[in-house]
């Protein structure tokens, strides 16, 4: 009898540079546990940093070769060892039991499934040249060779654009964007051939709840808060 | 005349007797400066009272006056932001650090934790986690003795 394949979905974690990202991810994986028991979690973090009681928490802990740099996120990203995978910020926290049915929420053969920026609520989105629109703290993705390019792209992208290799019209796009990875996935979706298919969540707001939100953003139980200050 | 022009002036007091401006030098030096008329009358008084009129000073006054208040406003917006960040900062930490706790890191009692994890204030964090660990202690003593 052919065995039928299980649907290999799960989270992802990143946590590098400082180790409050660690205990953020720690925190927010211990979260996650708590209403979905059954979730598989993967951490990506530095060899220095690992633990035995990682174990406890994360299914899987990766630490080969992960570099330490802020945006160890994106170097993880195409290297998920799932097919659907849900990224979650290590400032995030569960908050409900719908955590599991995020991999469900894939509409319209979409490579990726995000949530949309409040204006009101980020430091940065509008500018001359265009107006970030998704929050790249929370998002579910499909492991597909455009989706892992895209991915792959990204992290290139960013150290080109953290070192200052990367220059910009900075007219259109100002410069105080340097920082941020929003602003370099912005430009790979709008500007680049690597662009994939996005679609937002439903009632957006309750999977990636920023704690600046205003109450109204969502009227069913928030699944993911998100602390967005420093840890 | 000097070699420079007069910007800017406003009331300083609200008895007008003194201005506040600026003094652009050709040279490209900019110093702001304070004038009042004197008995033998002040020059540079009758030149800003002659170029801009009492009335257009008054119109200065006001709109510097609303500036301020702009400026003020938003420092004091960025600083109660500032302060109430921090303060989320703070009480976050606590969280992270209880979590750190193998008691509570373990434990299966998940309404406690959420408990925690809402928690408003460092007092309640302290005192919900210290309640879970000695619930878990507890428990991992009647496991022992049983």
């Amino acid at each position: 009898m052919e065995k039928l394949r299980k649907p290999n979905n799960g989270f992802l974690y990143a946590a590098s540079l400082e180790k409050k990202f660690l205990s953020g991810a720690k925190y927010s994986a211990i979260s996650l546990k708590d209403y979905y028991p059954d979730a598989h979690i993967t951490l990506f973090t530095i060899k220095e940093w690992v633990t035995d009681d990682l174990y406890d928490i994360f299914d899987n802990v990766i630490f080969e070769d992960v570099p330490n740099n802020k945006r160890a996120k994106l170097w993880a990203l195409s290297r998920t060892p799932y097919d659907t995978t849900v990224y979650l910020d290590a400032d995030t926290e569960i908050q409900h039991e719908d955590i599991c049915l995020l991999f469900d929420q894939f509409k319209n053969d979409a490579d990726i499934m995000i949530t949309k920026i409040r204006p009101y609520s980020g430091k940065i989105s509008e500018f001359r040249g265009g107006n970030l629109t998704d929050h790249c703290g929370v998002f579910v993705y499909k492991k597909n060779d455009r989706t892992m390019q895209f991915m792959e792209e990204w992290y290139d992208r960013y150290l080109k654009q953290d070192s200052g290799e990367w220059q910009w019209d900075t007219e259109l796009y100002p410069e105080k964007l340097r920082p941020w990875d929003q602003w370099t996935y912005w430009w790979i979706q709008n500007k680049t051939n690597y662009a994939i298919k996005r679609e937002f969540l439903d009632d957006d707001a309750r999977w990636n709840f920023i704690n600046t939100y205003r109450e109204d953003e969502t009227d069913k139980p928030i699944v993911v808060y998100h602390h967005t200050i420093r840890i | 005349m000097e070699n420079r022009e007069i910007k800017h002036p406003f009331w300083a007091d609200e008895e007008k007797t003194k201005i506040i401006c600026q003094f652009h030098y050709a040279s490209g030096e900019v110093m702001e400066a304070s004038v009042m008329d004197t008995d033998e009358g002040n020059p540079d008084w009758a030149e800003i009272i002659e170029t801009f009129g009492i009335e257009g000073i008054d119109k200065s006054t006001e709109k510097y006056a609303k500036e301020q208040k702009k400026i003020r406003a938003q420092q004091n917006a960025e600083t109660k932001e500032r302060i109430e960040t921090d303060e989320a900062g703070i009480l976050f930490a606590a969280k992270l650090d209880a979590f750190e706790i193998a008691e509570v890191k373990a434990s299966k009692d998940r309404t406690m934790k959420a408990r925690i994890r809402k928690a408003a204030n460092f007092m309640e964090v302290t005192v919900l986690t210290s309640i879970l660990v000695m619930k878990e202690m507890d428990n991992g003593e009647t496991k022992k003795t049983k």
